[in-house]
């Protein structure tokens, strides 16, 4: 498989969908892109024709707001047509402004964040039981870590050593308003994983997709919940934005933006 | 059926009750927040994963809950009714909006506990009618707590079971079959409705006022039964609702939107006024005098709604509301 292809077609969509509506998360579904195509494309063993196929991988979006990153995945990945992708925000459409379990292929309905993970651990504790071998995946972001659930849900996860859980945080260093670690210092991030008892890594090229499928193929350790912090860009690949760390665009802003983006991508 | 009270602790009852489901069903599961007695203790027991402790975290329970209920257990969680609003937004979000079949029952709800005011709850009924796609039951004594639980247990969708913390005064002899709504006692004066508590509290006013009431125990408070309450309540024309829980949200409110809505008619309250309840010991006699939820307010209100006005002056210094004696 073509990922370049696939991650051109992805951002691609993402522009579309931002352009469709008038309004969107930008800024996280442009870091986690790659994050989400690493997972759908690579890692996670996922069947898009039979998505509640009870063997399959589970893949969690803990902050759902990145959802012109997941509907382009989702789409690519062929849960659903693209020529779906007007309904998007529609009154009545089962495709919403969080993403929920409603479109094919999301296995969690969030919203408030902090409770992906959780939901995760639930998914993860509940394949051990039943002894099952597949995997989850929660996909979380930075800021979500000030989350207080968060951290229940690490040291829920390690004692109940779940190593069939792995979740990725999409570290692009800006939450709404402003700087992530000034707003509520996260540091060391690393090492507060790993003292909750995650085996951690962190990878400096957060936007590229075989870093982060590198890094989910790596972990060594038994009994260990896994944890990688993926250094991303936010807004990456639209510069007016990304300097802007935006975390919505509308308006002429999102007119300029998705041309500079678009721009951009097809001279990659 | 008031000649002697006997108490039960509606507690007991759903302890008993989950243990004896789960023996049956190898899909439930026990999630505690530091919670539980002997369910606790059977579920540990048990091993292979069923009790699902997560330590002090009660915002982790809900959803980890919500988690196993998505792959196809049915997770029972127990904790103070106090911690519902710990707990809401993950109620909400993740075990409400896809509805989950996640029983939650909660204990020390009401005015009753030594914990005071952070911990008597009486606002859990408001909180929880507000949630789509939730079931909501209010036991009425130890053995109808048994009804209840099972009830729950047979539903496939999220459900909340309302316990009070102390023992209760047993107003069933044995387990009753389940009903949402209950004619307790036949009477044409007034239609009592009460829930939990108080439908011992409208009996023994009943008995000790000579009212002739129509007492209703409501034990489903959503879906509301509407039907059901209409044809009761059009039996006397006039309504009185009782619980021991806030007068705002509770079945109280839910009752007059249905009059309103549908055959008006008069209707009066009893329920606590919008406070924070303080600590209080077992042994205190006239908890629910203090919180003008007794028998005596029950007896006050029948009187005002019917229009009775030949009750002595001294009546109520003439038997002690508590036992009934």
């Amino acid at each position: 498989m073509d990922l370049d292809l696939v991650e051109k077609n992805c951002t691609s969509s993402i522009f579309d969908l931002l352009e469709l509506h008038g309004i969107g998360h930008s800024g996280g579904s442009l870091s986690v892109l790659q994050v989400l195509i690493s997972l759908y494309f690579e890692i996670a063993n996922v069947d898009s024709t039979n998505p509640k196929w009870p063997q399959r991988d589970r893949i969690v979006l803990s902050k759902a707001h990145a959802t012109e990153a997941m509907y382009a995945v989702l789409a690519e990945k062929g849960y659903f047509e693209k020529t779906r992708f007007g309904e998007y925000l529609r009154l009545g459409s089962d495709i919403q402004g969080h993403v929920e379990i409603s479109t094919p292929g999301v296995e969690y309905s969030g919203g408030a964040l902090g409770q992906g993970i959780t939901f995760a651990c639930g998914l993860a504790y509940a394949a051990k039981m039943r002894q099952e071998t597949h995997k989850i995946y929660a996909v979380l972001g930075d800021g979500e870590c000030h989350e207080g659930s968060v951290w229940e849900a690490a040291m829920f996860a390690s004692h109940y050593k779940l190593d069939n859980l792995f979740i990725v945080i999409d570290n692009n260093h800006y939450a709404d308003h402003g700087d992530v670690d000034e707003m509520m210092n996260l540091q060391p991030f690393e090492e507060r994983w790993e003292a909750f008892g995650w085996e951690t890594k962190f990878i400096e090229e957060g936007n590229k997709v075989s870093s982060i499928s590198d890094a989910l193929r790596g972990f060594e350790k038994a009994d260990k919940p896994k944890c990688v912090i993926a250094n991303t860009v936010k807004n990456y690949g639209v510069p007016m934005w990304e300097e802007k760390h935006l975390h919505q665009v509308a308006g002429d802003l999102l007119t300029e933006g998705v041309k500079q983006g678009r721009r951009l991508l097809h001279a990659r | 059926m008031l000649d002697k009270i006997e108490l039960g602790k509606m507690r007991e009852a759903y302890a008993d009750t989950v243990i004896e489901l789960a023996k049956t069903d190898p899909d439930i599961v026990f999630v505690s927040v530091d919670c539980g007695s002997h369910e606790r203790e059977f579920f540990r027991k048990e091993g292979k994963g069923r009790l699902i402790e997560v330590g002090i975290a009660e915002a982790n329970s809900a959803v980890v809950a919500a988690g196993m209920a998505s792959e196809g257990f049915k997770p029972h969680v127990l904790n103070f009714a106090y911690l519902i609003e710990r707990m809401y937004n993950q109620i909400s979000q993740s075990i409400a909006q896809d509805s989950y079949d996640v029983k939650i029952a909660a204990y020390y709800a009401g005015i009753w506990g030594i914990g005071g005011r952070s911990h008597n709850c009486i606002i859990d009924l408001s909180m929880m009618r507000a949630l789509p796609n939730f079931t909501i039951f209010t036991p009425a004594d130890y053995w109808e707590t048994k009804a209840i639980v099972k009830k729950a247990n047979s539903i496939n969708t999220p459900t909340y079971v309302r316990l009070s913390g102390v023992p209760t005064p047993q107003v069933f002899e044995k387990e009753p079959d389940f009903s949402p709504v209950r004619v307790m006692e036949n009477g044409d004066s007034c239609t009592i409705f009460c829930h939990g508590t108080m439908v011992h509290e409208s009996l023994m006013a009943n008995k000790l006022g000579d009212l002739n009431a129509h007492i209703v125990n409501v034990s489903q408070i959503k879906p509301l039964p509407k039907q059901e309450i209409l044809k009761e309540a059009r039996k006397t024309g006039k309504v009185i609702v009782v619980e021991e829980h806030s007068k705002i949200g509770g079945l109280a409110e839910a009752i007059s939107s249905l009059i309103i809505e549908n055959e008006p008619m008069p209707m009066k309250a009893i329920g606590v006024d919008d406070i924070y309840p303080l600590s209080v010991l077992m042994e205190e006699p006239d908890v629910y005098k203090y919180y003008g939820i007794s028998s005596e307010d029950i007896i006050k209100t029948v009187d005002s709604i019917t229009g009775y006005e030949n009750r002595p002056a001294n009546f109520f210094s003439s038997y002690n509301s508590n036992t009934g004696d």
